[in-house]
């Protein structure tokens, strides 16, 4: 367990961080690709603002998680591809549990169990 | 680790990253638009909204960039950047200051190159760490003496320190091969050479023990230098008999070792009478410490058995001690203490050269002024300017140091030609030398940069942000750091100046010495006869031809002979006088001797005091005689006369001579040794093996050295010449030494002299330029010139005179270190110092006349006006 406390921006950092890992857990696929995806499967709740994406994407490339090259996309224009790389995906596994015990917590806090019991 | 590599890897691609990102953004803006199109928008609308959902593309980039950023890295480039920027703004300036930084660091490199390549470099020798040198010693006469061979073998039986001991007589031996005679450094080992020194074999063995028994001995252990040389490196050497002195030997092994120049090992053979021999000293001898064993410890085992040896044998062993020297002392002991100096002395300079750079930058910073401040204002820290103007520095001195480094490799090969009889090995500069280098510059500049970095961000905000300001708190604080600075540098200046005016005076000192001879013209050659001359006779009749052969070349004024060089060696012996009681073995008086040939005075122009010189009637046979120099006469034979008494220069076998002339002194030993008195003997009455034919000429004598060479070989063909030098040569080599360090030490006293120099100008320049206004002012009211120029040089004055007396009280207390390298020349001699000051007064105060007087030609309402 990380000891220390993140600070909110480092907070919500983090969290867009394991969105992008999770999205290219998928397969490789461009900027415009993730944040499309972001957006359709939280049903429209999580808004990725390009403003945030981009810096994210490359902090996470310079971090080395996730890699990137230029292919042709599907439409047969280039694009800049990012994918998971090992590292990433070590790193991925340990965000998601932080934060499946994180959403735990959360939900005995706002739904503590019935103290009788039933 | 591989984060830094990462980033390093990052760093070096931005450039093509701003491109791409730009590429990236627009093929999303090209997705986003067509999706807006697919839903149902028009190309405008798509586009429009795709831009908005873009958001602030700067902030974008920004951010973006932030990511590929590594900030340290970022601001140390950027303040280089700027410091490249500034460098070529005051080109000038800049120029002086990398002129100067490049000749201080080169300096100093090439100095820590020699220091470290002589005196740090590991010895050849595989066991040289622990290989010590053992000298018999008998103080005060004798502090260094060789080994007596009944000594050297109690110490083998008897210590338990070393592993292994051995002994070595150097010896010229005369290999005949092919009818060519040659003669060769060799030397008679004992068999326990090769393990204690530890010599790589090439082919073959050593010698086995039984083979260093006289009537077994009759092997050879040749160098591999001399095998490929003579031998053309044949592998079917080994079993090869060969000549050595007219005696045959089988070559049993080749091998290699870098030190010396010993061609050929024969061994020692130690006989009966050399193990009860304990009063003949003529060995060199070492040991081989145990692993564990300090050098003190076997001292003290040593001095033990040689106490010992004082109780049995009290008639030679009486006073004798030992003394242990490590094999490294021998190699660098000599020239340790000059390059130390050297050290010092180069660091002096550089020291020097800070101060001067500082003084020049205190001055550049005022210009800044301004820029720092508002700098300061808006939130810098003091810590982040400070930063950057010694990134600034550090750059600047590690450009002057690449610049220095290039220039050490000019001055380390001038070392090498000029000081190679001096330094035991050549010097080349290694990575560690570029380490040093680079090290030293990054000191240099954060030295030189500290003050004007601390200076120039001192909080005084208000001051310097006014316009024109011409505070008085701040200039009074700059300029009296700067004269500060500028004192230091004359005093500095002015001790390396004083050492160098004491080394030049012992110098020339030396220089105007009588050797008591005249070498010019005189050339020497000297041979050993082999043991093919067994009788006196043979040598006899071989010095009396090769005399008379080479008195026929024409262009020989005088040819004699003496059985030891003239100059730098001798034959020391004791002295006996008839009528007196021998003295006890530890009071013997020692002089030199030599046996000479009747010209021998008349080659050398040795003057004739009294008496008689010897003739063609001092022979074998007839009485014997004996001539003594001047000094001997008056120490030995005070107030009365020495011609006609009896002395004996033979200990042992007492046969009086009689005194029969009184020559002048020679330095026979070295200009800067003591006379020592000195004994002739006719060589006819006492002939050696071993002699050095010393020949007057009437013109450049090595025009005549073949000629003799050919005489010598006519008398006997197989007989080689070891040596054929100008007599006058050796005597100037003998000044190497002193001239080299003198000259070291005047270059960089020189050089110290320009940098303070020049600071001095520049800080009486700025001064004037300053006071531009002032003096204008003057000039305008009608203040006479003359009174004015002294107005000015009051400040160069002070700061001189008050150089000068710090520097002359450090000189003071520092040139007593100089006392061991001055000849007939105190380290306070007081003509010295005040000539020296003199000197320097002189130049500071022209380097101070020199702006003051421009100054003064300035138009008054120039002057007035500038602000």
């Amino acid at each position: 367990m990380d000891t220390k406390t993140p600070s909110r921006v480092e907070f919500l950092q983090g969290t867009l961080d394991l969105l992008i890992l999770r999205t290219l857990l998928a397969g490789p696929t461009h900027g415009h690709a993730v944040a499309k995806h972001i957006r359709r499967t939280s049903e429209e709740v999580l808004h990725v603002e390009t403003g945030s994406l981009y810096p994210a994407l490359h902090r996470l490339e310079a971090k080395g998680w996730i890699a990137a090259s230029w292919e042709l996309s599907d439409k047969g224009k280039r694009a800049r591809y990012y994918r998971l790389t090992p590292l990433g995906r070590k790193k991925l596994i340990k965000e998601q549990t932080k934060w499946e015990a994180f959403a735990r917590a959360m939900g005995s806090l706002l739904n503590p169990p019935d103290p009788a019991g039933q | 680790m591989i984060f830094l590599f990462r980033k390093l890897g990052w760093l070096l691609r931005r450039r093509g990253r701003e491109a791409e990102l730009e590429e990236e953004l627009r093929s999303h803006l090209d997705e986003e638009t067509e999706e807006g199109q697919a839903a149902g928008l028009s190309r405008e609308e798509a586009a429009r909204r795709a831009h908005l959902e873009l958001g602030n593309v700067t902030l974008l980039k920004e951010d973006t960039r932030a990511t590929w950023s590594w900030r340290l890295w970022d601001e140390l480039v950027r303040d280089v950047r700027s410091a490249a920027g500034l460098l070529s703004r005051d080109i000038r300036v800049s120029i002086v200051i990398l002129c100067t930084l490049a000749l201080g660091i080169s300096a100093n490199t090439a100095v820590f190159s020699t220091v470290h390549g002589v005196l740090l470099k590991p010895l050849p020798m595989p066991n040289a760490d622990r290989l010590v040198l053992i000298n018999e010693t008998r103080l005060p006469e004798f502090p260094e003496f060789p080994t007596a061979s009944g000594n050297f073998l109690a110490w083998q039986q008897q210590s338990a320190s070393f592993e292994n001991m051995a002994a070595l007589v150097n010896q010229r031996l005369t290999l005949l091969e092919e009818g060519k005679p040659e003669s060769l450094e060799g030397a008679l080992v004992t068999a326990s050479f090769f393990p204690t020194v530890g010599i790589k074999l090439v082919l073959g063995r050593v010698f086995s023990p039984d083979e260093d028994h006289p009537g077994k001995s009759d092997v050879v252990v040749v160098s591999a230098r001399l095998w490929a040389r003579r031998f053309r490196s044949d592998p079917n050497i080994i079993g090869r008999v060969v000549n050595i002195d007219s005696r045959l030997r089988s070559v049993i092994g080749v091998a290699a070792i870098d030190l010396e120049d010993t061609d050929l090992w024969v061994p020692m053979a130690f006989d009966v009478a050399a193990q009860d021999n304990h009063g003949g000293h003529d060995l060199i001898t070492f040991g081989l410490l145990k692993r564990g064993t300090s050098i003190e410890a076997a001292a003290t085992d040593l001095k033990g058995i040689a106490r010992q040896l004082e109780a049995s044998h009290p008639d030679t062993n009486q006073g004798w001690s030992v003394l242990l020297t490590p094999m490294r002392e021998l190699v660098v002991g000599d020239v340790r203490p000059m390059l130390l100096l050297l050290w010092g002395v180069v660091s002096l300079v550089l020291l020097i050269m800070c101060a001067n750079i500082a003084n020049l930058l205190l001055i550049r910073s005022i210009s800044r002024r301004r820029d720092v401040a508002i700098r300061l204002a808006i939130g810098a820290t003091r810590l982040q300017i400070m930063r950057q103007l010694l990134a600034e520095s550090v750059s600047l001195a590690l450009v002057g140091g690449g610049a220095g480094i290039l220039l050490a490799y000019g001055e380390i090969r001038l070392l090498n030609t000029f000081g190679g009889d001096v330094l035991p090995s050549t010097v080349h500069l290694q990575l560690i030398d570029w380490v040093f280098t680079a090290v030293i510059s990054v000191v240099t500049g954060i030295l030189f940069g500290l003050i004007p970095a601390i200076e120039s961000t001192k909080p005084d905000l208000t001051e310097s942000l006014k316009d024109g300001s011409r505070s008085a708190s701040i200039g009074l604080r700059r300029r009296r750091l700067r004269s500060a600075l500028v004192v230091a540098e004359v005093s500095l200046s002015l001790v390396l100046l004083i050492g160098a005016g004491l080394m030049v005076r012992s110098f020339l000192k030396l220089s105007f010495v009588n050797p008591g001879f005249n070498a010019e013209n005189v050339l020497l050659a000297e041979l050993t006869l082999p043991e093919k001359y067994p009788q006196p006779d043979d040598a006899r009749r071989f010095i009396d031809r090769t005399l008379e052969e080479i008195s026929t070349l024409p262009g020989v004024t005088a040819a004699a002979v003496s059985h030891v060089p003239p100059f730098r060696g001798g034959d020391v012996r004791g002295v006996l006088f008839e009528g007196q009681p021998a003295p006890a073995h530890d009071e013997f008086l020692t002089v030199s001797h030599a046996a000479v040939s009747p010209e021998y005075f008349d080659a050398m122009e040795i003057p004739l005091k009294r008496g008689r010189v010897f003739t063609k009637q001092d022979r074998a046979g007839s009485t014997r005689v004996t001539i003594v120099s001047e000094t001997f006469a008056a120490r030995f034979f005070p107030g009365e006369e020495a011609i006609g008494k009896r002395i004996s220069p033979t200990v042992g076998t007492e046969s009086f001579r009689e005194i029969v002339g009184i020559v002048g002194d020679t330095k026979r030993y070295g200009l800067a040794a003591e006379t020592m008195e000195q004994v002739y003997e006719p060589i006819d009455q006492i002939p050696f093996p071993y002699m050095t034919f010393v020949v007057k000429t009437s013109t450049n004598p090595m025009l005549l050295a073949q000629g003799i060479e050919s005489r010598i070989q006519s008398v006997d063909r197989d007989q080689p010449v070891v040596a054929l030098r100008p007599l006058h040569q050796m005597v100037e080599e003998s000044k190497t030494p002193s001239r080299i360090t003198m000259l070291c030490l005047a270059v960089f006293a020189g050089v110290a002299l320009l940098i303070a120099a020049t600071g001095l100008y520049g800080v009486i320049a700025y001064s004037v330029s300053q006071r531009a206004r002032e003096i204008g002012l003057r000039m305008a009211l009608g203040a006479d010139r003359t009174h004015l120029l002294q107005l000015v040089l009051r400040e160069g004055v002070f700061l001189t005179a008050v150089g000068l007396v710090v520097g002359v009280s450090g000189a003071y207390g520092l040139t007593r270190l100089l006392q061991a390298w001055l000849f007939q020349t105190s380290a306070t001699d007081p003509a010295t110092y005040v000539g020296i000051s003199a000197i320097l007064a002189v130049v500071s105060l022209l380097a101070c006349y020199v702006p003051a007087r421009r100054a003064l030609g300035v138009d008054p309402v120039v002057a007035l006006r500038s602000e």
